[in-house]
C-alpha cells in the first residue's frame, strides 16, 4: 500500500512538470505537441506474460500512444525521440532490458503517407526509403514523405507502439522495484 | 574568404531549421516483484472447533463438528488478475470421510476431502472440505463470479465454480466475469471449513488429541 502511495506522489510530479513543459514550447513555436497518455504504467510485468521468450529475453505486452502535433501554419515536420539508450538504440528500461519503439499510421492533415527516417534535425532529408511503419531509435526521427521529400502540413499524428523486451536476468528480483525510461519527444520544423 | 562566407550561410541555415521545436516527455513505468498480491486469512489462518470430549461422539458412526468459517483476503499492489490454489499438506491417513455443511451441502468425493492428521496411534483422524462462500466475494467493492480451471499446459476453459475446493494444486479458482477473469486489488471472502472425525471406536484415543489439518493456499497469477 506504501508503494502505491509513492507511485501516486510520482504521477502528480510528472503532471505539474508537463504543465511547465507545455507553456516553454509555445514560447519557442506555435505548435502543440500532445501524447494520448504522456504516463504510461505498464503495471506489473510478470514472465509468464511475455508474450514471446528467446534467447534470455522476454518481449513483453506492447502499449499504443498516439502522437500528435498541431502548428498554426502549414510546414515541414519531423519528430525526434532521444532518451537514455544502450548500445543498439533501444530506450533503457531498467538496468538490463530496453523498450522497443515503433511508428506506424502515420497522417499529416488528416491524409495518410508513408515515412522515413532522418537522423539530421537540420535537413529534412530521407535517410533511407519511405515505409509505413519503422523502428525508431535514439536520436532518430520520422517524418511523413511523398517521394522523396517531406511533406508540409499543419497537423501531424502518428501512433507510437512501445514494446518492453526484458532481459530474462531482469525479473529476478529480491523487492518490489520499478523500471522508468523517459523518451524525449522533440519536433524540428522548417520555419 | 569564400569558405568562410560558406560556412556562416550553413550555420544560419540550420539555425533557422532549429527555431521551431516543440518537446514533450513520455514517460514510461513497470513493476517488477516477486510477489505481486499477498494473501490474508483471519484468525491467524487457524479455524478452531474447539475441544470436543470424546464421550459426546458417536463410537460408532462418523462424526459431523459442523462448519466454522475463515476469511481469506488478497490483495494486490495493483489490479491484478490473480487466482489461487489449495494443497493439504497433512494427506496422510486421510480417511476421507464425507463432510457436511451447514447449508446441507455434502462433500464425499476424495479430491475435496482432506486430512486431519493422525493419532499417537497412526489412526487417521477425520477429514475436513473447504467450500467458498460464493455470496460473500467481494472484489474490489463488487460481487463477482466465482469460477474455476486446471492449473496445467492445458488447463481448459472457465467455469463457475460451485465453490468446493480441491487439492493438489490442480485446480485454480478466480474471480470475474462471464467466465473470463478480472483484474482486481482486492478480494474477500468466506471459507467454509466442515469437518468429520472417525468414531471414537476406531480412534481409540485415551489422551487429548488434536485436530492437525493443514492446507496451503498459494496463489496463481493468471
Amino acid at each position: 500500500m506504501r508503494t502505491f502511495s509513492r507511485i501516486t506522489t510520482i504521477g502528480a510530479l510528472a503532471v505539474i512538470s508537463s504543465f511547465m513543459a507545455v507553456p516553454a514550447s509555445f514560447a519557442n513555436s506555435d505548435c502543440q505537441m500532445t501524447l494520448s497518455q504522456p504516463e504510461v504504467d505498464l503495471q506489473v510485468l510478470r514472465q509468464d506474460e511475455a508474450v514471446k521468450t528467446g534467447q534470455g529475453w522476454s518481449v513483453m505486452q506492447e502499449k499504443d500512444i498516439n502522437v500528435n502535433v498541431f502548428c498554426t501554419t502549414p510546414r515541414k515536420m519531423a519528430v525526434f525521440f532521444h532518451g537514455n539508450a544502450g548500445d543498439k538504440g533501444y530506450f533503457r528500461f531498467g538496468s538490463q532490458s530496453g523498450l522497443s519503439g515503433k511508428v506506424s499510421q502515420l497522417m499529416v492533415d488528416g491524409q495518410h503517407y508513408p515515412m522515413a527516417k532522418t537522423v539530421n534535425p537540420g535537413s529534412f532529408l530521407p535517410d533511407g526509403s519511405a515505409t509505413e511503419e519503422l523502428l525508431v531509435h535514439n536520436r532518430e526521427g520520422i517524418m511523413a514523405v511523398n517521394g522523396n521529400s517531406a511533406v508540409q502540413g499543419q497537423q501531424m499524428n502518428f501512433r507510437l507502439t512501445l514494446t518492453p523486451v526484458l532481459k530474462e536476468s531482469e525479473f529476478k528480483v529480491s523487492d518490489r522495484t520499478t523500471l522508468t525510461s523517459d523518451i524525449g519527444l522533440v519536433m524540428i520544423d522548417d520555419q | 574568404m569564400n569558405k568562410l562566407l560558406f560556412a556562416t550561410l550553413l550555420t544560419m541555415a540550420t539555425s533557422s531549421a532549429f527555431a521551431g521545436e516543440t518537446s514533450t516527455t513520455l514517460k514510461v513505468q513497470g513493476t517488477l516483484t516477486t510477489s505481486a498480491c499477498t494473501p490474508t486469512l483471519s484468525n491467524g489462518g487457524i479455524v478452531d472447533f474447539g475441544t470436543i470430549q470424546v464421550s459426546s461422539l458417536s463410537s460408532t458412526q462418523p462424526n459431523s463438528l459442523g462448519q466454522k468459517d475463515i476469511s481469506l483476503s488478497i490483495t494486490c499492489d495493483s489490479a491484478t488478475k490473480v487466482g489461487f490454489t489449495v494443497i493439504s499438506n497433512h494427506e496422510e491417513g486421510n480417511p476421507y470421510n464425507s463432510v457436511e455443511f451447514s447449508n446441507g451441502n455434502v462433500v464425499t468425493n476424495h479430491d475435496n476431502l482432506f486430512g486431519l492428521g493422525k493419532t499417537a496411534e497412526n489412526i487417521g483422524i477425520g477429514s475436513y472440505g473447504v467450500w467458498v462462500d460464493a455470496s460473500s466475494i467481494n472484489v474490489d467493492g463488487s460481487t463477482a463470479q466465482l469460477m474455476s480451471r486446471g492449473t496445467g499446459s492445458n488447463p481448459g476453459d472457465w467455469n463457475t465454480s460451485m465453490g468446493v475446493l480441491r487439492g493438489s494444486d490442480s485446480i485454480v479458482t478466480s474471480f470475474g466475469s462471464f467466465n473470463e477473469p478480472v483484474a482486481f486489488n482486492s478480494a474477500t471472502f468466506s471459507l467454509e471449513v466442515a469437518a468429520t472425525v472417525q468414531p471414537t471406536d476406531t480412534l481409540a484415543i485415551t489422551d487429548t488429541t488434536s485436530l492437525d489439518g493443514e492446507m496451503t493456499i498459494s496463489l496463481f497469477y493468471l
